[in-house]
């Protein structure tokens, strides 16, 4: 499974987004699952071994669905705290097995939506949300003392202004700046206000750190306990977790969804074992023991090896995650225009395709491609960041009046992350074709990620976070950079005032058609103006499933977490 | 003795302080910002702030390594920054996983070590003899974490066995399982401590059966195979059981690789993981709690030592 710099660095310690897409792929929440029978030509009952550049396949036929099942799966993190608000690490990808949320809209998949503790909400206008709250979405059976009730809009409203108030929370960013009214009203609905209109508000009020936890959780009693112990209304209960060892869920009896295929009660799973194995090395080997049901490859070719003689069900999906080029527009040379579409020009993606990723990734724009409508077509991508090295030359030389330019250029050193190692040397080499001198300053990861926060450098190469969603692609090209409290980036918007507008109108478009189109619209005004920060591809990842876990959910990105309509099938 | 017992450790609380000084110290300076690493991209500076004033961080180093001295010296080792979890609650939790894989680690150590070292010795300069000190000399090269590896990987790809990895098993429960799961780390992590007593098992026996009182033994009429385990190899183990104790601290240093690569959920393995995170409080106390347990050991190395050998007086 590929891993963030957050996720190598700290080893145990996760960004959320890192841990919510290792759950994600570990826990049978994919995108394209690639089944016989379904368009592929192996004749031989699925087993066949994809050839070099053919892709993956696998067979997983759903049939009836079995109860008590037990799944187990491997996470390289261990549980911080099953609190939602505070809870980093491998904790957040289980949030959504644990907790409800009001609603989820799939950033892959947009016409997914879950509607969880919610029925459903109305929009008086732009920026009010009105949610029905769903009865019979009932507390399971806790340790905690906390009694087994319907969930209601108090503790909708009781959760959000903990976060409010609360400013080392991971939702803090969005509620204490999205959240201008938090009203559980008499007639039991709940209402969320945002202070302006704000489009990304669908993507992030039904995110895993936004989770209901029932509201005696919370009390000062008990909210320690949350360390160890969960009380919650979603589809599991936690058993039990040991630090360092991993933890069990059962499925809460109290569940209210059922699958709307069967009519059956959900989830059918009778034991959810999460196994806290650091090392990939040991992950795999017990996967291949039998002793874990899923694998996140590290690439297809590792794929390809494991799945040889074996009926492993292949799951595809996008990394969301990409290693990037930043320009730092404060300094020289990179003030010029023309100096950053140079460098812009330089990148061939194909090659990092064909040679890193064995054609298991796509050229990534401004918006990664795995964002779907918001990204552009690989068409355009092409007409507005093509590779051309001798357009690059001649930039340099209307900007310098030479053909080359030297630049300073930070990265980390000795990084084995995201193949960062196997990026550099070829990125290095497109960079010196098109013209540029590298004055290359390898540190020390913990020192390139302070002068990264600090804005201490020139240009600097990757910083690969897990983008769910594309507000982040828009922020770094704003002049406050990416959390717009002025760290790791100062994008194009500090010499182009009118960008920042820009990202500031298309984020507060609320209609999804309007938004799409707007935003890119923006991409096509940055290019032109020559961007700051420039991703290079999006890779595939890849998990691999035992036969006996069937019809895993697919194409829902982080979504998927929500779904638990699967089964282990242990006849299989 | 008493003065001697009483200097040893009036100088390992000494050490122990520079030790605490340094560690505290070099955490610090170390870059990288433990709030930032918190708080992920997108963070605000009031999320920071408030981060760092929960962590401690904010207030002056003095007052940071007071706050957590004054804790470990009334038996408070802190929490980790980012569970909150109390130290002392996950070494008591890991301990025994780590206490049993060095237990079990000695054990191959004196059935491998000493037997072999013994072979060697007796028949000196012969095929078995070569055999032993080319094995020895392998062990003492080859690096634990390789070995490991290929611990876990030959039996996988040829049976298709891994020992179990996970969830850690009981040795109350289910013996067997528990034997399964630790013994490959065990012995793994003795291979280079029995290197090393086969090595001066072999040179310490064939000290000893130099002496006089062996080829009295000899003379006397007694057949070979007394006269070496009756007089020669229980002299010869005094030196052999000293280093025995004092490879305990190598065997603690090699248990963090091991416990990773095995994943056995020990305090080598908590240590590790939390150096990686910045994890302050816990690396400080652990490497604190393991220089602790390096000096107790080395003093009780020393006395055993002179206990041993009626020779041996400390003034």
């Amino acid at each position: 499974m590929a891993g963030s710099y957050w996720d190598k660095f700290m080893h145990q310690r996760l960004s959320r987004r890192r841990a919510l897409q290792g759950a994600t792929a570990m826990s049978a929440a994919a995108g394209a699952i690639w089944l016989v029978g379904c368009g592929g030509d192996d004749d031989n009952g699925g087993n066949g071994t994809p050839g070099a550049g053919e892709t993956p396949q696998g067979t997983q036929e759903a049939g009836s669905p079995v109860r008590g099942g037990t799944y187990r799966v491997g996470s390289t993190a261990d549980f911080d705290t099953f609190d939602p608000y505070i809870g980093i690490a491998a904790s957040v990808g289980y949030f959504p097995r644990l907790y409800n949320v009001l609603v989820n809209f799939s950033a892959q998949n947009t016409d997914f939506r879950f509607d969880d503790l919610s029925t459903g909400f109305e929009q008086p206008d732009d920026t009010t949300y009105v949610f029905t709250i769903r009865q019979g979405v009932k507390v399971g059976p806790n340790p905690l003392g906390i009694p087994e009730r319907d969930l209601t809009a108090e503790d909708v409203q009781i959760a959000y202004e903990r976060i409010r108030t609360l400013p080392q929370s991971n939702a803090y960013a969005f509620i204490g700046q999205w959240m201008a009214e938090n009203t559980a009203n008499p007639d039991g609905t709940y209402t969320f206000k945002t202070p302006r209109p704000y489009f990304f508000w669908r993507n992030r009020i039904g995110s895993p750190i936004n989770t209901i936890v029932p509201r005696e959780a919370l009390e000062d009693a008990v909210i320690g306990r949350l360390r160890g112990e969960a009380a919650g209304a979603g589809p599991y209960l936690l058993e039990s977790y040991a630090e360092g060892e991993g933890a069990v869920l059962v499925p809460n009896p109290n569940y209210y969804r059922t699958d709307e295929r069967t009519g059956e009660k959900l989830p059918y799973l009778g034991r959810f074992e999460v196994k806290i194995i650091t090392e990939r090395a040991t992950i795999r080997t017990a996967f291949q023991s039998d002793q874990l049901d899923s694998y996140g490859a590290e690439n297809v070719d590792e794929v390809n090896q494991l799945s040889q003689g074996k009926n492993y069900a292949v799951v595809k999906e996008p990394s969301n995650t990409f290693i990037a080029f930043t320009m730092n527009p404060t300094r020289e040379p990179w003030q010029d225009d023309r100096i950053r579409k140079a460098a812009l020009y330089a990148i061939n993606r194909q090659e990092y395709i064909d040679r890193i990723y064995s054609g298991e990734a796509q050229a990534n724009g401004l918006v990664h491609w795995s964002m779907g409508d918001a990204a552009l077509s690989p068409d355009e991508l092409e007409e507005l960041q093509p590779h051309d090295p001798a357009q690059s030359r001649q930039l340099i030389q209307a900007a310098t009046g030479q053909d080359t330019i030297r630049i300073k250029v930070m990265y980390p050193a000795e990084s084995a992350i995201e193949q960062h190692n196997q990026v550099l040397p070829i990125w290095r080499e497109q960079m010196k074709a098109a013209g540029f001198e590298l004055d290359e300053d390898p540190q020390p990861f913990p020192t390139w990620l302070d002068n990264y926060t600090k804005l201490e450098y020139d240009s600097s190469l990757a910083l690969n976070q897990v983008y769910e969603y594309p507000e982040f692609n828009m922020d770094f090209q704003h002049s406050e950079g990416p959390a717009r409290n002025n760290i790791y980036s100062t994008g194009v918007g500090r010499l182009y005032p009118e960008i920042d507008a820009e990202i500031d109108r298309v984020k507060s478009i609320t209609d999804a058609e309007e938004f799409y189109a707007a935003i890119k619209d923006l991409q096509r005004l940055i290019y032109e103006k020559g961007p700051t920060f420039i991703p290079f591809v999006t890779w595939n990842q890849f998990t691999l499933y035992h036969p006996r876990v069937k019809n895993i959910p697919t194409g829902l990105g982080a979504s998927g977490l929500y779904v638990n309509d699967w089964w282990v099938d242990p006849n299989a | 003795m008493q003065t001697f017992i009483i200097r040893r450790l009036l100088i390992g609380v000494v050490i122990l302080f520079i030790l605490s000084v340094t560690v505290f110290f070099l955490l610090r300076v170390v870059p990288g910002d433990p709030a930032i690493r918190r708080c992920g991209l997108g963070c605000t500076e009031e999320q920071l702030a408030a981060i760092r004033e929960e962590l401690g961080l904010n207030k002056s180093y003095a007052a940071q390594y007071w706050d957590w001295m004054s804790g470990v010296l009334t038996g408070d080792l802190g929490q980790a920054n980012f569970t909150g979890r109390p130290v002392s609650e996950s070494i008591q939790q890991r301990l025994p996983v780590t206490l049993e894989l060095m237990l079990l680690a000695m054990i191959f150590t004196i059935l491998i070590g000493i037997p072999f070292g013994v072979i060697s010795a007796v028949f000196r300069n012969t095929p078995a003899d070569y055999l032993v000190r080319v094995v020895a000399v392998f062990g003492l090269a080859v690096p634990v974490f390789w070995v490991a590896t290929l611990v876990l990987i030959i039996p996988l790809e040829v049976w298709g066995y891994a020992p179990p990895l996970g969830v850690k098993i009981s040795p109350i429960e289910d013996p067997w399982g528990n034997f399964k799961q630790m013994a490959p780390a065990a012995a793994v992590l003795a291979i280079a401590s029995a290197a090393g007593i086969m090595r001066l098992m072999r040179s310490s026996l064939l000290e000893v059966m130099r002496q006089d009182y062996m080829r009295t033994a000899r003379a006397k009429g007694l057949k070979e195979r007394s006269v070496i385990l009756a007089h020669g190899l229980k002299n010869s183990l005094i030196p052999v059981i000293t280093v025995l104790g004092l490879q305990i601290s190598g065997l603690l240093g090699g248990a963090i690789i091991v416990e990773q690569i095995f994943n056995l959920p020990g305090l080598g393995d908590y240590t590790f993981r939390a150096l990686f995170a910045n994890e302050f409080e816990v690396v400080q106390t652990m490497t604190l709690y393991a220089g602790a347990t390096v000096v107790i050991i080395n003093l009780i190395v020393d006395v055993s030592y002179a206990w041993l050998d009626p020779r041996i007086r400390y003034s």
